[in-house]
């Protein structure tokens, strides 16, 4: 820790060599924790590449008092959060938790296995193949998070037509998932 | 809690604890969240950080590839380019690799620049030329310094020549050629203005109309306009300008300037189109910003604004897009 001391003394000062050593020391610690909480690979990608930019951008004012972990900590935090709520909030994750855990009733195929950012990005694309009204309802439930109430305001059709709509969908998707 | 844990560790198994976490994530507030991350980022190892050594990778060639806000970029004619061309003598110090000076075939050394970068250029003789943007210097280093100072500008750049009587300095632009002894002058030529403007600050300069009969000798404090189309001169006495022009030195300094303001600023500089909906910005626009932006790097001068306020830009070409974030 001794080391960690004297190079943010050097980072403060504007050493590459020193944001090179932390970042050495602490990317990939920082990657799988993102990991951890956001489950995307290209979440984590963001935020470790946003904090440590900004970790070189604003080294003048760092706080040499504070250990490194809880700077970098401070310029993720924000970022992870939303990530994070962001992450468990989505259609898409809702999907992968049963994709991962073999829920499909026709599967005889491996499962579980498929990265979550793969996932939804086979997700986004399926939307634009769905028949009209079932594209709509599954891109507002998606992209937008609107709940079913919202939906059937807004295409002028009843609440259970958009819940019979989105689960029509739903099991066209998971058809193509396994395919 | 527990919910969370399971989360993080081996994943959710149904979609009922899915729902169970989203209630639970919607009841704590950031701070709470916020020290079950920290106490879980300092519990993850070196070890689990090991499969992802890829991806860090990566993104560390990303990070280094980002522009940095750079002051002026300095460039010393280089000993790499005298062996390149066979020069036993002249030039000074240290290789610094640039990517606006290029050599060509014919053994000229081109000076470029794009819209957005400034350089300043130290040439064999001691003279010292700033280069403003999208301009371009080219001289040939074999022919310097023989008889006369031979350059071709066509641009903006502001120049110190140093003092050689016995080797006149001599730039030429297409229509126009100037000539001078040693002396300090700013000139603008750009291709697609009707005059080209020349002042002095200090010394004198000869200039000759390629296209035409006409001369002109200004003194200093002087500012010359040469019609590119008719090959004619004029001369209006300039009130005390600057000693050097504003681009020239370093950075743009505000100090509680609105927002909008800046705006302006930037356009001006970097000549480029700034456009941005003032309804939905008017917040944003009244906002008194205090800081510095480089005056020679566009994105750097964008992304430090980006910073500070929750906007987003885009470029295209000469114009600049800036919109408030969602």
């Amino acid at each position: 820790m001794e080391d960690d001391s004297k190079y943010l003394n050097l980072l403060k000062l504007g050493s590459e060599r020193a944001f090179d050593y932390f970042y050495e020391k602490y990317s990939k610690r920082m990657f799988a924790f993102c990991m951890k909480w956001t489950k995307s690979r290209s979440a984590s990608e963001d935020i470790v590449q946003d904090t440590f930019v900004k970790l070189w951008t604003s080294h003048e004012k760092i706080k040499t008092e504070y250990p490194i972990m809880i700077l970098l900590f401070n310029i993720a935090r924000n970022k992870l959060i939303d990530r994070y709520r962001k992450t468990v909030d989505s259609i898409c994750f809702e999907e992968f938790i049963q994709y991962s855990n073999e829920k499909y009733i026709d599967s005889n195929l491996p499962s579980g296995k498929i990265e979550y950012d793969e996932l939804c990005e086979k997700i986004n694309s399926f939307g634009k193949r769905l028949p009209r009204t079932q594209q709509q309802v599954f891109n507002y439930r998606i992209f937008q998070q609107k709940s079913n109430k919202e939906i059937a305001k807004l295409l002028n059709l009843s609440e259970q037509t958009i819940k019979n709509q989105f689960s029509l969908a739903l099991k066209s998707l998971r058809k193509k998932l396994l395919l | 809690m527990d919910l969370i844990k399971k989360h993080i560790q081996e994943g959710l198994n149904s979609t009922e604890e899915l729902d169970k976490l989203r209630k639970l994530n919607h009841s704590l507030d950031d701070k709470t969240l916020a020290k079950m991350m920290f106490e879980s980022f300092e519990n993850t190892t070196e070890s689990e950080g090991e499969a992802f050594s890829e991806d860090t990778l990566r993104i560390y060639s990303r990070i280094k590839n980002e522009k940095k806000p750079a002051k002026f970029s300095f460039i010393k004619i280089a000993l790499k380019y005298a062996a390149m061309l066979l020069i036993p003598i002249l030039l000074l110090t240290t290789i610094h690799f640039y990517r606006q000076v290029r050599v060509i075939e014919d053994g000229n050394i081109d000076v470029v620049t794009h819209q957005g970068e400034r350089v300043r250029v130290l040439l064999p003789d001691g003279t010292h030329v700033f280069l403003n943007a999208s301009s371009r210097l080219r001289y040939n280093p074999l022919d310097f310094n023989k008889n006369k100072r031979n350059l071709f500008l066509e641009g903006e750049a502001f120049f110190e020549v140093a003092k050689d009587k016995d080797h006149p300095f001599i730039l030429s632009m297409t229509t126009m050629k100037l000539t001078v002894l040693g002396t300090k002058f700013s000139i603008v030529s750009r291709f697609e203005k009707k005059n080209i403007e020349v002042y002095l600050n200090e010394g004198s300069v000869l200039l000759n109309s390629k296209i035409s009969n006409d001369r002109q000798i200004i003194k200093p404090t002087e500012k010359a306009f040469f019609n590119t189309k008719t090959g004619k001169f004029t001369v209006k006495k300039v009130i005390a300008n600057k000693r050097y022009p504003d681009w020239t030195q370093g950075n743009m300094v505000f100090r509680r300037i609105p927002l909008k303001k800046v705006f302006n600023s930037l356009s001006e500089n970097y000549n480029v189109d700034i456009s941005f909906d003032e309804n939905k910005m008017s917040s944003l626009l009244n906002d008194l910003f205090v800081g510095t932006l480089p005056n020679n790097d566009l994105d750097a001068a964008m992304k430090v604004l980006e910073e500070v306020y929750p906007i987003h830009y885009s470029q295209d070409r000469h114009n600049l897009l800036i919109e408030k974030n969602k």
